[in-house]
């Protein structure tokens, strides 16, 4: 059982190598002071999971940004104050193998999201290329309002969305 | 002001701890907190303790003392619920409903062996915040809409303490009223904000089996506020909830 592979991406960023991965964190805009992942001992090697890097994103679902109107209690319509930057979720694991969310936020709102180190294989190919955009539209239909956790947001059958909310979370507080 | 997030529990747990003294290490050994409870408490492990009681292998006196915790909290909870809550169910035994907040909280508690006095963790959707107080801000704590995980219904401010959700949406309806057999349905989540984590995640999870009367029962008990969402965006909490609404 493997344990996070954010130990795995911090050694990454240490030796410079793949640097298309190095998104680490947080990699565009924004002040630099943000919470990085960070689990002790950032010198150990770079285990298995550098592999491919492939970052899939996803096809041309560009931002539609309609904040979810027509809602409950408090959920005001109110915009985002997510960090604009590109925020690296968790890794998770599917049958096909690990992967992680990747989310772009612009001007406070989610523009995009991608499935970044999936395995190259064909079958994870196809996975990135269908389910993942319909995941992605569904995701940036509605937008949070700010907050530093979220309580009730976990999806053990969904992996997808529990990396997409690590990153959600990091792009909030950063705010 | 290290940060962390890591898969333990079959979910995530994220760490944020702002105070500049605090080593990443504290955060790392927090996590392993929560690794080791999760091996103590496996009910995926034929040979686990949690294992061997169901099948009355071991006596509860045998047990480790964390095993005896918080099946003693357990038992103490399916009396106040009334058997709503209930560890034992068709001779089944698993505490997993009451065992993420208790080792949430522990994992807490070495953060602040740690130093830490200004930090949230949140344990696969159940938070515990510490030092939100002045000249730092209240930590904003989102409630996940129930009907679409990609939105909060509200936020609420909050200095220490626990908040903890339990909704009929998560794990496939895996919450049932131990005294029919079936999920309930008079609301699609409820969240509860109380001084202690174990008790606040204990609570959500009675008062969502307990059905229409949980959000209420749950009121009384000290130290907790509630908001339940059912369908329709239907709303219902209490005052002290409101007071700490930010949105």
């Amino acid at each position: 059982m493997r344990t996070s592979t954010i130990k795995s991406i911090a050694a990454l960023a240490l030796t410079g190598a793949g640097s298309a991965l190095v998104l680490g964190f947080k990699t565009t805009g924004g002040d630099a002071t943000l919470p990085v992942a960070n689990s002790g001992s950032a010198t150990s090697s770079s285990s298995g999971s550098a592999s491919s890097s492939g970052s899939a994103s996803s096809s041309g679902l560009s931002s539609s940004s309609t904040s979810g109107s027509g809602s409950n209690s408090g959920s005001s319509g109110s915009t985002t104050k997510y960090a604009d930057g590109t925020w690296m979720g968790s890794e998770v694991s599917e049958p096909w193998g690990p992967f992680h969310v990747e989310v772009v936020i612009s001007g406070g709102k989610i523009t995009n999201v991608s499935v970044v180190e999936s395995p190259g294989d064909r079958h994870s190919s196809r996975i990135n290329n269908v389910a993942v955009p319909l995941l992605t539209e569904s995701t940036m239909a509605t937008q949070s309002p700010n907050a530093d956790m979220v309580s009730g947001a976990t999806w053990t059958s969904d992996s997808y969305a529990t990396s997409l909310q690590a990153a959600l979370d990091k792009a909030a507080q950063a705010s | 002001m290290p940060y962390l997030v890591a898969p333990v529990m079959g979910t995530t747990v994220s760490i944020d701890v702002r105070d500049d003294a605090v080593p990443a290490a504290a955060l790392e050994a927090a996590a392993q907190t929560l690794r080791d409870l999760e091996a103590r408490f496996t009910t995926f492990r034929d040979d686990s303790e949690i294992k061997r009681i169901e099948r009355g292998e071991l006596t509860l006196a045998e047990a480790h003392p964390d095993v005896r915790e918080v099946l003693g909290a357990c038992a103490v909870l399916r009396a106040e619920t009334d058997g709503a809550f209930d560890a034992w169910r068709d001779g089944r035994l698993d505490p997993s409903g009451y065992v993420k907040g208790w080792a949430a909280e522990r994992a807490a508690d070495v953060l602040r062996d740690h130093g830490a006095t200004h930090f949230a963790l949140n344990l696969g959707g159940d938070v515990i915040c510490a030092g939100g107080t002045a000249p730092n801000p209240p930590w904003r704590i989102g409630v996940r809409h129930p009907a679409d995980a990609a939105r909060m219904a509200l936020v609420v401010g909050l200095a220490d303490g626990a908040v903890a959700t339990s909704g009929s949406y998560e794990r496939g309806d895996h919450i049932v009223d131990a005294r029919t057999g079936r999920p309930p349905n008079a609301w699609r989540s409820i969240t509860i904000l109380s001084p202690d984590l174990a008790t606040a995640d204990a609570v959500a999870t009675a008062a969502l089996a307990m059905g229409e009367e949980g959000p209420a029962w749950a009121a009384r008990l000290p130290g907790c506020e509630v908001a339940a969402i059912g369908d329709q965006d239907r709303l219902w909490t209490t005052a002290g909830l409101e007071r700490a609404r930010l949105s």
